[in-house]
């Protein structure tokens, strides 16, 4: 039974990541020619959508502006929250109180879950005591303690990093398990042998060959801190682009609605990239990440 | 980075809990009593001063038996929880159903691929959640809203997984097949999915939880019906108890909801020896 459960709680948060396309047809070498041709394909996908937008929103009226505006309208919009205050702030005001909470929850994850997972794997001990209750906390979804952080922390910032905070947390813990534990058993123990302490092997050893692996946690970790704080904002917020998003649609007004998602999935593709920059910068010799 | 994501997902042998040892099984016991020893006490010392802001677990599972009898919110807890259920089958039904196939057709025409996954790849970006507020504009917040919510959330990981495993099956295997004379939907059914399917099921699984997550987030924002419901009544009413009654429902919905697609993806590729 328990390994079942064990199984049960894969990690099941991650979504697989799309694969740049034509990897996996051709192998890896795939020539310049075929990159430019990806490259004009997507572009002209991105108009054509664009384009189809626009003829059913505002081109041919097919769908009424309330459920979807063209994207005129929204890029129109967008421009406006930018300079002019909605509830309180501007586009940049709720962009930064969304980012701040963000980022504030998935470092409180990284400085908890990250030493957490690296000791769970380095040490049977501490593994066989922390493990299990990590492991009956997880299956509670970040969603399911919104309410409860509400009641106990009020609306405020901290419920929210708190909600973020547990959305971060497993991704940490369980890609800084990996991480160490993937490292080539036969480098930990030439460095045993050598005389290394076992903090001197962990520190020089383990941990530079493990950072891909980390790094690949932490990005996991801030795209999930990203999805769950747009639903604690949905909830428990004054402030925030998910707090726009379903405060414009309760009000029936679809372009900032609109508006505050465009929003969001620019700012999800960001932190998406600095992240992927980020591991390039710290672990050049990491493949494929 | 797919493939490499979805070999960490799966739960690596080294470290599922106290089976194999005594002293696994011992130390395990011990830190999950001592959490409860935890919450218990922590219980006790805030009731002094706010009662009803941490109840004991004594008080949530006397909680979740009573919520089986006498409802709250207008339902009993099973009543909630079947409802919620409802929606996320009819939800993730559609997005089997069409993202499965569409994943075979990105996988197998790499032309559709290279048109429409720029298109994917950007509103993956916008969180499940974030489609609340505009499903709440189109759908109002009733009980097809939140099914679409969760067919949103669920969609994009059935597409790409079916995509990866369809397209990482080796093209020898299909022109041989096609040689000894096998249609297109023979190649389909017989060679494609059987080497698609385990990848299939790794998305699978990930869609059902991530369904299951954004339909909580739904009905915590609207309905009238529904486990998130649930919690956010008690919420609301300060019934501490039954939040967190709701919350392990929740959890054991999650847990029971992945065993049931472990299972059958067991079932369905029992040939391999190393099934996920």
């Amino acid at each position: 039974m328990p390994s079942t459960v064990a199984e049960a709680a894969g990690d099941r948060r991650e979504v697989p990541e799309a694969q740049p396309a034509g990897r996996f047809a051709h192998g890896r070498g795939v020539g310049d020619r075929q990159q430019w041709r990806r490259i004009l394909v997507g572009l002209g996908s991105f108009i054509v959508t664009i384009m189809l937008w626009y003829l059913a929103t505002g081109g041919l009226h097919l769908i009424e502006p309330l459920k979807l505006p063209s994207p005129g309208a929204v890029a129109e919009r967008l421009g406006r929250l930018a300079s002019h205050p909605y509830v309180r702030h501007t586009l940049w005001g709720h962009a930064s109180a969304s980012v701040e909470v963000v980022i504030f929850g998935w470092l409180a994850g990284g400085v908890i879950g990250a030493p957490a997972g690296i000791m769970m794997a380095w040490s049977r001990r501490f593994r066989a005591f922390a493990y299990p209750v990590f492991h009956i906390l997880r299956p509670i979804s970040p969603i399911a303690w919104i309410p409860l952080a509400v009641t106990w922390m009020g609306i405020g910032v901290s419920a929210r990093v708190f909600i973020v905070f547990i959305a971060a947390v497993v991704p940490w813990v369980m890609n800084s398990m990996e991480a160490v534990r993937s490292v080539d058993p036969l480098l930990v123990r030439a460095a045993r042998n050598l005389g290394t302490s076992s903090a001197g092997t962990l520190w020089r050893v383990v941990l530079p060959s493990s950072l891909p692996t980390l790094m690949g946690g932490a990005r996991v970790a801030l795209g999930n801190a990203w999805t769950s704080v747009i639903a604690a904002e949905l909830l428990a917020a004054t402030s925030g682009l998910g707090f726009v998003a379903l405060t414009a649609a309760n009000a029936l007004d679809s372009r900032t609605t609109f508006a505050a998602m465009a929003a969001i999935g620019a700012i999800g593709f960001l932190l998406s990239a600095i992240m992927r920059g980020l591991a390039k910068l710290l672990a050049p010799w990491a493949k494929g990440l | 980075m797919t493939s490499h994501t979805l070999e960490t997902r799966r739960e690596p042998r080294w470290y599922r809990p106290g089976v194999k040892s005594g002293y696994d099984a011992a130390m395990g016991t011990s830190s999950i009593v001592a959490l409860f020893a935890i919450w218990f006490i922590a219980a006790v010392f805030t009731n002094r001063q706010h009662p009803g802001l941490v109840p004991t677990p004594i008080d949530v599972a006397h909680t979740i038996v009573n919520l089986t009898a006498h409802p709250f919110g207008g339902h009993t807890l099973p009543m909630h929880a079947l409802s919620s259920l409802g929606r996320w089958g009819l939800g993730f039904a559609v997005a089997v159903v069409l993202g499965v196939p569409l994943g075979i057709l990105f996988g197998a025409v790499p032309l559709v691929r290279e048109a429409v996954s720029p298109i994917f790849e950007f509103l993956r970006y916008i969180p499940p959640f974030a489609w609340i507020p505009p499903a709440v504009l189109w759908l109002g917040s009733g009980q097809t809203s939140q099914a679409l919510i969760v067919f949103i959330a669920a969609f994009p990981a059935i597409v790409i997984s079916t995509q990866v495993g369809a397209a990482g099956v080796d093209p020898a295997l299909l022109r041989a097949s096609r040689t000894l004379g096998a249609g297109a939907l023979r190649r389909l059914t017989q060679v494609v999915t059987p080497v698609a399917l385990p990848g299939v099921f790794a998305g699978v699984r990930v869609a059902a939880s991530n369904g299951w997550m954004a339909l909580i987030a739904a009905e915590l924002i609207g309905g009238r019906v529904g486990v998130g419901f649930l919690i956010q009544q008690g919420s609301d009413n300060g019934a501490i108890d039954v939040v967190m009654a709701g919350m392990v429902a929740i959890a054991v919905t999650a847990a029971i909801l992945d065993l049931v697609v472990i299972a059958l993806s067991k079932r369905l590729t029992r040939w391999r020896k190393s099934a996920a």
